[in-house]
């Protein structure tokens, strides 16, 4: 089972500026949606409004057809916990352990005992091999371990909406394929709906239809050809502002 | 209903320029609302995270301040008891000595400085973390993995915290009293069985109960106003001024209500 995710005339500004201008976006259930753009083209604010984050200033986000800004704040947090979402900064909990940090969703959003807890966390940990810093605290690990913990967190529930924010960044070749792997076996297996902001599309060959560019706060369809034409058209922010 | 009454009353105090103390009352209480409201209505949520995190409130707050608050009360205890033991008989009061020991140490020092430890150690650290969390987006990481940031921080925040400064207080009155004793026992030798009897025929139960009241409402307002600062951070900017405003919100509103409880101590 997965979210459809229906965005609909969405459009978002940042004190003046417009950040996302009548973005109309459809995620079926089980589908792919990956989407680039340029640094501050609005790629982070749009996952954050797909996940009731952040409000949009006009039009709608539906989940399975339900429009969430008609939930209540306590009904969002509970349709939530079938969301994974993995953060840029990968936004671990500073004071809670690796292994602490991936088994929050499930003790806080799950009926599962501890010992099945640590069960699936370490099969989730081996997976993405990175059974190694279990203990350690977030401010000792790389980049690369930080962006694979934080995926694993996205992943431990099961998500039946997965939302990622450049997963790709920052992180060594050897671990990003571990990540492209682990990600394509998940979705295969489970079918969960993914929409993801990747400055690498072109690592993601098996995901090659539903990719866009975000551009001027509105999506243009991007073939793979298409695609590095596009981005050297495109503005430098600061000509963007004036 | 009431989270609508909360909501239109901030909005007021929202528009009326340098109303800062009814803002901060409103805040605080309409943060104290939906934190009850988010415990009461926890559901399913670990009672592992929740008792982790309280734990680890309570060694921060209570157990690592346990040497200054210490030190504080022994030094507050020997001065106060040196005081009255040279000052009391010249002015023909002796026999009210062990009163003013219960009123001072109990009534007022104990709650009101074990608070202001706490505001200076655990509430800026307390404001400064939330803040961090906020700009590190690690508050946002919890509201999208379905959890409440006010059941998973502040609630255990709030526990730890005042019961922190329950335990506190109680420390504070026995190291205090010591003190006294030994001050009194060195300098003015009075016997041990004297200065405690003349404590303990002072001590009524309304004693207790008003310096236990003291304790557990500083608590509510350090907890309170130190998570709301940390929760009103919007940039990295704004971290230490948090710090700061924690610091002298929680200060301001410990004196205010201690003369509102003292007050309420001599009407009842």
């Amino acid at each position: 089972m997965s979210y459809k995710l229906e965005l609909r005339n969405v459009s978002f500004k940042h004190g003046k500026d417009t950040i996302l201008d009548d973005v109309n976006l459809t995620v079926p259930p089980g589908g792919v949606v990956a989407f680039g753009g340029c640094s501050g083209q609005g790629k982070s604010a749009l996952l954050e409004i797909c996940a009731g984050l952040l409000k949009p200033d006009s039009g709608m986000v539906l989940w399975d057809g339900a429009d969430i800004s008609q939930w209540s704040k306590y009904l969002l947090y509970d349709k939530r916990k079938s969301l994974g979402y993995m953060f840029q900064v990968s936004a671990l909990i500073t004071n809670h352990s690796v292994f602490d940090n991936i088994a929050l969703p499930l003790r806080c959003g799950s009926d599962l005992k501890e010992a099945q807890v640590k069960k699936k966390v370490t099969r989730m940990m081996e997976e993405l091999e990175i059974s190694g810093i279990a203990k350690a605290f977030p401010e000792t690990l790389s980049a690369a371990q930080l962006k694979t913990a934080a995926l694993a967190r996205a992943l431990i529930n099961d998500p039946k909406l997965l939302l990622l924010d450049e997963p790709l960044s920052g992180v060594d070749p050897v671990t990003a394929n571990n990540i492209i792997d682990v990600l394509y076996k998940k979705w295969e297996k489970e079918g969960m709906s993914i929409v993801m902001a990747s400055h690498s599309l072109s690592a993601w060959p098996q995901w090659q239809s539903g990719r866009f560019m975000l551009y001027d706060g509105c999506f243009a369809h991007a073939q793979e050809s298409a695609l590095e034409t596009k981005v050297r058209k495109f503005k430098k922010p600061q000509e963007n502002n004036e | 209903m009431s989270s609508k009454v909360i909501i239109s009353a901030r909005m007021l105090g929202n528009k009326l320029p340098g109303l800062w103390l009814w803002r901060m009352l409103m805040s605080i209480g309409g943060l104290l609302f939906d934190t009850v409201y988010a415990a009461v209505r926890r559901g399913r949520s670990s009672n592992l995270s929740l008792m982790s995190q309280v734990n680890r409130q309570i060694l921060y707050t209570g157990v690592e301040a346990f040497w200054l608050v210490g030190m504080i009360a022994f030094l507050c205890g020997s001065a106060i008891i040196l005081q009255a033991m040279l000052n009391m008989p010249k002015l023909g009061v002796s026999e009210y000595f062990g009163k003013i020991l219960v009123i001072v140490v109990m009534g007022e020092l104990g709650p009101f400085i074990t608070s202001l430890v706490v505001v200076g150690r655990s509430g800026s650290a307390l404001a400064t973390y939330i803040g961090t969390m906020r700009v590190s987006k690690e508050i946002s990481a919890l509201e999208v993995m379905g959890i409440d940031p006010l059941q998973f921080l502040v609630l255990p925040a709030l526990v730890g915290i005042v019961s922190s400064i329950v335990c506190l207080n109680v420390y504070f009155i026995t190291i205090a009293v010591f003190g006294g004793l030994i001050v009194a026992k060195f300098t003015v030798d009075v016997p041990f069985g004297i200065f405690f009897a003349k404590i303990l025929d002072a001590l009524t139960f309304k004693d207790i109960i008003f310096s236990f009241l003291k304790s557990v409402v500083f608590g509510f307002i350090v907890a309170l106003v130190s998570s709301h600062c940390g929760l009103c951070v919007r940039n990295i900017r704004m971290v230490p001024v948090a710090a700061i405003q924690a610091v002298v919100g929680a200060a301001f509103l410990t004196i205010l209500f201690n003369l509102f409880l003292s007050f309420g101590y001599y009407v009842l």
